[in-house]
């Protein structure tokens, strides 16, 4: 038995979740942005998490944790915001804000950082199992 | 020394917890992953049974007259959890995303698996100590 493999794929957990949380800082730290490399404002980024599978004996695959396979963008279209004074305005007069909504963000903050939460009690739980088992070998 | 029954049983039990504890850490991973389905480790049953034929495969078989009586014979019990255990995955998805982990199922599922396996822990920890006891150490 792999005595680690909890704290293990909790870990993954928690470096998924944190990744999340690094995304969502940057959508809400950009959520003005209305310049950006590419032209136009900046996009939406959505991590993409997948089941994580390693190695296990005999070259067999087996499912262990998480992992943020690749950050996504949104295409949604931008937010028009009418601002002639802009000076990123289009001829009609409005600016192209980021499509990033700030109530979602802050809402998938939580989410994430519940998520993070959970799987920190699982290593708390690990540890404690681990210190039962260790009282097998006598006080 | 560590061939009887309860030791056995106790090995299987503890190897099969440790299991279902790992399958509840992948699910609290995986809680933000969409798709993923929700895995689960039974095996008291299958415990539950492996005493029962244990018992009944007994060679010193005393008469169990009343459901009450303790059948005193020896379990020809294995020890490895493996034999007891089945995954199963699955659950009904309750999101969008087609995942299907309930964060309040996986908590309670946490506690319950670290409380059983650590009563587990204490009582083979107890056993060795009658041991120690017996061989005069301290």
């Amino acid at each position: 038995m792999r005595v680690f493999k909890p704290v293990d794929i909790a870990g993954s957990g928690l470096t998924a979740h944190r990744a999340m949380l690094d995304v969502i800082s940057e959508n809400l730290a950009n959520a003005n942005t209305t310049r950006t490399e590419d032209g136009g404002p900046y996009r939406r980024k959505v991590p993409l998490f997948e089941e994580r599978l390693v190695e296990a004996e005999k070259g067999r695959m087996e499912s262990g944790g998480v992992i943020v396979k690749e950050i996504g963008v949104d295409d949604a279209p931008p937010r028009m915001v009418y601002d002639p004074g802009h000076p990123d305005a289009n001829e009609e007069g409005y600016v192209a804000y980021p499509n990033v909504s700030v109530i979602r963000e802050m809402a998938d903050m939580m989410a994430a950082s519940r998520a993070y939460e959970a799987n920190l009690e699982v290593v708390e739980s690990a540890k404690a199992m681990w210190e039962a088992a260790t009282e097998l070998l006598g006080r | 020394m560590f061939r009887d029954e309860v030791w056995m049983a106790g090995k299987m039990s503890a190897g099969a917890l440790a299991a279902r504890f790992e399958a509840v850490a992948e699910n609290l991973a995986n809680i933000n992953t969409p798709g993923y389905e929700r895995k689960e480790v039974v095996f008291e049953e299958a415990l539950k049974a492996a005493i029962d034929e244990g018992n009944a495969a007994g060679r010193l078989r005393l008469a169990v007259t009343d459901e009450k009586h303790i059948s005193p014979c020896r379990a020809d019990l294995d020890g490895d959890p493996q034999s007891v255990i089945r995954e199963i995955a699955g659950g009904d998805p309750y999101r969008l995303d087609g995942n299907t982990v309930d964060p309040e199922i996986e908590m309670a599922k946490l506690a319950e698996t670290r409380m059983a396996y650590t009563a587990q822990m204490r009582l083979m920890s107890k056993r060795v100590g009658l041991l120690k006891t017996s061989m005069g150490g301290k």
